[in-house]
C-alpha cells in the first residue's frame, strides 16, 4: 500500500526544490538568490520528513534540525558577504559582479 | 737547387703592416700630417729593404734559386706542413720593387691629395695595410700565405674603394669589388684544393710550396679527373661515357678564374670601373702597383702548371685578348676621366694575360712593370686635374688646361704616349713584345695578334681623345670653376715628374736585340721562366716587321685622333655619331652590368625575397613562431567566454551536469 | 482530513515560493518567504513533528528572514529591480533545466513513494529528538556548535569596516 501523505511530501519537496532552483538560476538580485537557497533547503527538509514517515523513527527529525542550523549559518555568512560586497561594489546584482571575468 | 737564407725579408711586408695598424690606432690623436708622414716613411723603409733584398739576390751565386726566410711553421696537418715563409726570386724582386716603389710614390702624392681630408689617418692606415698585404702576396713561398695576401688585398680594396662610405653609391662600389673578388677567391681556393688532391693522386707528398710543386709538376701531367657524378654507380653502365679532364687543366682553369676576379678580366671585370669611387691615389694604387697585378703575378708564379695545359693557356690568351678588345672599345665612349683610365687598365691587363697565355711570361711581367709606371702616372695626373678643377671628372667639361696645369699636362702626355705605344717610351717596348709573341709563339695565332693590334689602335685612340679633350683645344670648363684652376702642390707634381721619367725610360730595361739592346729584363727573369719552351725561335725579320706595324699603328692612331678632336667640325661629327646604336651600346658598356644584374643579381634577390617573405616571413615567423601563440590566443579568447565571472552562468552549467547525473541514475534504477 | 490539510498547506508553500521567485521587490520576496516557511512549519506539524514546526518558526521566521529584512533595509534596497523582466537565453535555459529537474525528482519521489512504509507512520516527539541528538549524534551536535562559532567569527570579520591585516 502506498502512503499518500509521504508521497505528497516528496512531490511537494520536488516542486519546492524546482522553484528554488529557478530562483537561484534566473534572479539577478543576490538577496532573492539567497532566499531561493533557503527554499531549496526547506525542500530538502520536507523530503527528510517524508522519508521519516516512510522509515519511521526520529532520525529524520534530527537531521532536519542540523539542516536548519546549517541554513541559519548559511544565511548569516551569506548576508555578511552581501553587505561587504555592497560596500565595495555598490550593487547587489550578480551580473554586475564579475571580477573573475576572463 | 740552392737557397740563400736571409733574416730581413719579413721586414718588407711587416713595416707597412705595423705602421698601418699604428696609424689606424693612434692616427687620430696626432696631427694629420704625421700619419701621412709615417705611412710614407714606412713605404720608404720597405723600399729600402726591398732594394737590399734584391741586391742580396743579385750577389748570390748563379745556382741560388731564391732568397728565403722561414718565419715560422704555420700549421702541420697529416703530411702537409705549411710554413709561413717568404722568398725573393727574380720575379718577386720585380714585384716588390714595383709595389714599394710605385707604392711609395703614391703615398707621397697622397700627402698632397689628402691634405684637406679629415679622415686621412684612416686613409693612410688602409693604404699601408694594402701595400703590406700585396707585399705578402708576392713574397709568399706557398699558396696559402699567398692566399692570405690575396684576401687581405681584397679586404683593403673594399675599405679603400668605399672610403667615402657616407655616399651610398661609393659604399656600394666597395661592396661590389669585394663580392666580385669573393667569387674569384672561391675558385682560387677550389684550385688550391684540387691541386692538393692531384698531388696525392700522383703519389707525391702534399705541399703548397711553389718550389716543391714546381719540382713535382711533371708527375701531375698525366693525372685525369673523372667528371661523372656517382662514379660507383655509373662505372659499369654503358650509357654513361666516362668523361675526364686533365687535372692540371682543371686546376689551372680554377686558378685562372680566381685571377680574373683580382685582375678584372672577363667575366669578373665589372668591379674595376666602379673602383674609381675611392680617392684617386687609391685608384692609382689598385690599378698600377697592387691588386690587379695579383692575378697576372699568380699565373706567372705558377707558370709551370699552366704550360702543362694547352687548353688552359688558350683560354687565358683568348680571355685576355677579348678583354683587352672589349675594354678598349668601351673606353672609346666614356666621358669620365677616371672611367676611361679604368677601362684602359682592364684592356692592358688583358694584354698581360694574352702574353701569359701564349707563354711569354717575361713579357707579361715586363708589361706589368711599364704599365705600373704609366698607369700610376696617368691616374695621378687625372687626380691632379680633378684636384685642380675641384672635383670635375667629365672630360667634355675640360679642355685647354695645357697652360693652366703645365706640369700635369706634360707628364700626362708622356704617360699617354707611353700607353699608346709610341716609341721610345716604355709602353712601346712592352706592348710590342706582347704583340710579337702573340704572333710568333707556338701557342699564339694571327687571330690573337690581330685582336691585340686592333686594341693597340683603340688604346691610342681613347688615350689621345682624352688628352685632346682635357688639355688641348678651347676650354669648356664651367665659368665658376675656371677662376680657381690651379696647379697641384709640389708633393703631387714631383711624383708626376718622377713617374714620367720612369714611364719614358723603363722600356730601355728590355731593349730588343734588333735595336742593339741586350734584352736585360728577359735575361734577369730567365731563371724563373727557364723551363718554358713554348716560345718560337727568335725571328728578327718578323720582329722588325711587326715592330714597324706597331709604330705605324700607334702613330697613326695618335695623329688621327688628335686631328679629329681638334678639328672644328668634331662636334657635328660627334653628334651624328652619338645617335647611332653602336655608340650608345658602347657608352652603356654593352650593358654588361645590367646583364649581370639580370642573370645573377635579380634571380638571387628575387630568391632572397622569396625566402624572406615565404620562408622566413610566412613559415618561420607567422606559422612556427607566431602560429602557436596565435592559436593559443584564439583558443584562449574562445575559452575565456566561459570564464564570464557570472556566477549564475556557472550555476546553470553546474545544474546541467547535476541534472544529467540524476537522469542517468534514474535510468539505471 | 489530514490529506485536505496537506494540500492546503502545500498550496500555501508553493504560493509563497512562487512569490519569492517572482516578486520584483526584495521585501515582497522576504514576506513571501515567510508565508512559504510557515507553510513548511505547518506541514512539519502535520507529519507529527511538532517540535520541528516550532523550531522552524523560531529560527526561520524569527531569525533568518528577519536578518534578510534587516539587510534589505540596511542596504536600502527597498525598491523594484527594473531589469528583472524580459526573456533572455539565460532564463529560458534555466526554466528548461528546472523542468528536467522537476521531472526527474518527481519520478524519483513516485518510485520511492511506491515502495510503501517500512513501519507504522509516526511523528517524533521532542524527547525522541533530544535522545537522538544528544545520544547517537552527540559528536555532530558538538561540530554544529563549532560551526556556529566559526560562522559568528567569520561574520564579525566580514562586517568590519577596515580591512584586516
Amino acid at each position: 500500500m502506498t502512503d499518500t501523505l509521504a508521497q505528497g511530501y516528496l512531490s511537494l519537496s520536488a516542486i519546492l526544490f524546482t522553484i528554488g532552483t529557478i530562483g537561484v538560476l534566473a534572479r539577478r538580485n543576490v538577496l532573492v538568490v539567497l532566499m531561493s537557497v533557503e527554499l531549496i533547503l526547506n525542500a530538502a527538509n520536507l523530503a527528510f520528513v517524508g522519508f521519516g514517515r516512510l522509515r519511521g523513527g526520529p532520525e529524520a527529525a534530527a537531521i532536519v534540525l542540523f539542516v536548519i542550523v546549517v541554513a541559519a549559518i548559511e544565511a548569516a555568512v551569506g548576508l555578511a558577504i552581501v553587505v561587504a560586497l555592497f560596500r565595495g561594489r555598490g550593487t547587489t546584482r550578480l551580473d554586475e559582479i564579475n571580477l573573475l571575468r576572463g | 737547387m740552392n737557397v740563400f737564407v736571409s733574416n730581413d725579408l719579413w721586414l718588407i711586408p711587416l713595416i707597412p703592416f705595423v705602421v698601418g695598424f699604428a696609424i689606424g690606432l693612434f692616427g687620430r690623436y696626432v696631427q694629420q700630417f704625421w700619419s701621412g708622414f709615417a705611412a710614407c716613411l714606412a713605404m720608404l723603409a720597405s723600399l729600402v729593404y726591398s732594394i737590399k733584398a734584391v741586391f742580396l739576390l743579385a750577389s748570390t751565386p748563379a745556382d741560388v734559386v731564391h732568397v728565403k726566410q722561414h718565419v715560422w711553421t704555420w700549421m702541420t696537418s697529416g703530411g702537409l706542413t705549411i710554413d709561413f715563409s717568404l722568398v725573393v726570386d727574380q720575379l718577386t724582386a720585380v714585384m716588390i720593387l714595383i709595389v714599394t716603389g710605385v707604392g711609395f710614390l703614391i703615398h707621397y702624392y697622397s700627402l698632397g691629395y689628402m691634405e684637406h681630408d679629415h679622415d686621412s689617418p684612416r686613409f693612410f692606415c688602409q693604404l699601408n695595410l694594402f701595400a703590406g698585404f700585396m707585399l705578402l702576396l708576392v713574397m709568399a713561398s706557398n699558396l696559402l700565405v699567398m692566399f692570405v695576401g690575396w684576401e687581405g688585398v681584397g679586404a683593403c680594396s673594399y675599405l679603400l674603394i668605399g672610403f667615402y662610405f657616407k655616399e651610398s653609391e661609393k659604399a656600394a662600389a666597395g661592396q661590389k669589388a669585394f663580392l666580385v673578388n669573393r667569387i674569384g677567391d672561391v675558385f682560387f681556393v677550389l684550385g688550391v684544393l684540387l691541386l692538393l688532391y692531384g698531388l696525392a693522386q700522383a703519389g707525391l707528398a702534399p705541399t703548397l710550396e711553389f718550389a716543391q710543386i714546381k719540382a713535382g709538376a711533371g708527375a701531375l701531367e698525366d693525372q685525369r679527373l673523372a667528371l661523372s657524378w656517382g662514379t660507383a654507380a655509373g662505372a659499369g653502365s654503358p650509357l654513361v661515357e666516362p668523361t675526364s679532364v686533365g687535372l692540371v687543366t682543371m686546376v689551372c682553369l680554377l686558378l685562372f678564374v680566381g685571377a680574373t676576379g683580382k685582375s678584372a678580366q672577363i667575366p669578373l671585370f665589372v668591379w674595376l670601373p666602379d673602383a674609381m669611387a675611392g680617392p684617386t691615389p687609391v685608384s692609382a694604387l689598385i690599378h698600377a702597383a697592387t691588386m690587379v697585378t695579383a692575378g697576372v703575378y699568380m699565373v706567372c708564379r705558377l707558370h709551370f702548371l699552366f704550360v702543362m695545359s694547352p687548353t688552359a693557356m688558350a683560354v687565358i690568351a683568348w680571355v685576355g685578348a677579348l678583354t683587352a678588345l672589349m675594354a678598349g672599345v668601351i673606353g672609346l665612349a666614356q666621358r669620365d676621366i677616371k672611367r676611361v683610365l679604368a677601362y684602359s687598365t682592364i684592356s692592358q691587363l688583358g694584354y698581360m694575360f694574352l702574353a701569359a697565355g701564349v707563354g711569354a711570361f717575361a713579357a707579361a711581367i715586363f708589361h706589368l712593370l711599364t704599365h705600373a709606371f704609366f698607369k700610376a702616372l696617368l691616374f695621378l695626373g687625372a687626380g691632379s686635374v680633378i684636384h685642380g678643377l675641384k672635383g670635375e671628372q667629365d672630360i667634355f667639361k675640360m679642355g685647354g688646361l695645357r697652360t693652366k696645369l703645365p706640369v700635369t699636362h706634360l707628364t700626362f702626355v708622356v704617360g699617354a704616349l707611353a700607353i699608346a705605344g709610341v716609341p721610345p717610351l716604355a709602353g712601346f717596348f712592352s706592348k710590342d713584345l706582347i704583340l710579337y709573341h702573340a704572333y710568333s709563339s707556338r701557342l699564339g695565332s694571327p687571330g690573337l695578334y690581330l685582336i691585340a693590334l686592333i686594341t693597340a689602335v683603340l688604346t691610342a685612340f681613347y688615350m689621345f681623345r682624352m688628352v685632346t679633350l682635357v688639355f688641348w683645344g678651347e676650354s669648356r670648363v664651367d665659368r665658376a670653376v675656371k677662376k680657381h684652376i690651379h696647379e697641384s702642390p709640389p708633393s703631387m707634381t714631383i711624383t708626376l715628374m718622377f713617374l714620367a721619367v720612369l714611364s719614358a725610360m723603363a722600356g730601355f730595361l728590355n731593349l730588343p736585340k734588333i735595336l742593339k739592346g741586350s734584352e736585360w729584363f728577359d735575361t734577369v727573369l730567365h731563371p724563373v721562366f727557364a723551363r718554358v719552351h713554348v716560345l718560337g725561335a727568335p725571328d728578327h725579320r718578323l720582329e722588325g716587321v711587326l715592330m714597324l706595324v706597331s709604330i705605324l699603328v700607334a702613330v697613326i692612331g695618335v695623329t688621327m685622333t688628335t686631328l679629329f678632336y681638334l678639328s672644328p667640325r668634331k662636334d657635328e661629327a660627334l653628334e651624328e655619331l652619338e645617335v647611332t646604336w653602336v655608340y650608345r651600346a658602347i657608352y652603356r658598356k654593352f650593358a654588361i652590368d645590367e646583364l649581370y644584374a639580370l642573370i645573377v643579381v635579380c634571380p638571387l634577390s628575387a630568391f632572397s625575397r622569396f625566402l624572406k617573405d615565404a620562408f622566413d616571413g610566412a613559415l618561420i615567423d607567422r606559422t612556427l613562431v607566431n602560429g602557436p601563440p596565435r592559436l593559443l590566443k584564439i583558443a584562449g579568447r574562445f575559452l575565456s567566454e566561459f570564464q564570464s565571472g557570472d556566477v549564475q552562468r556557472y550555476l546553470l552549467l553546474l545544474t546541467l551536469g547535476m541534472a544529467a547525473i540524476v537522469v542517468y541514475l534514474i535510468k539505471t534504477l | 482530513m489530514t490529506l485536505v490539510l496537506f494540500y492546503l498547506f502545500a498550496a500555501v508553500v508553493v504560493a509563497g515560493a512562487v512569490g519569492v521567485v517572482l516578486a520584483s521587490n526584495p521585501v515582497t520576496s522576504a514576506f513571501s518567504l515567510i508565508v512559504s516557511l510557515l507553510g513548511v512549519a505547518a506541514l512539519f506539524g502535520l507529519a507529527g513533528n511538532g517540535f520541528l514546526a516550532i523550531i522552524q518558526v523560531l529560527i526561520y521566521v524569527g531569525a533568518v528572514v528577519t536578518l534578510f529584512l534587516f539587510v534589505i533595509m540596511l542596504l536600502d534596497l527597498n525598491g523594484p529591480d527594473l531589469d528583472e523582466t524580459g526573456i533572455t537565453f539565460h532564463r529560458v535555459a534555466a526554466l528548461l533545466l528546472a523542468a528536467i529537474v522537476l521531472g526527474s525528482l518527481l519520478s524519483v519521489s513516485a518510485i520511492l513513494g511506491a515502495m510503501g512504509p517500512e513501519a507504522e507512520p509516526a511523528g517524533s516527539t521532542a524527547l525522541q529528538i533530544a535522545q537522538m541528538v544528544f545520544g547517537r549524534h552527540a559528536v555532530s551536535f558538538e561540530l554544529a556548535s563549532v560551526l556556529l562559532l566559526v560562522a559568528v567569527v567569520g561574520v564579525v570579520a566580514l562586517g568590519r569596516k577596515e580591512r584586516l591585516g
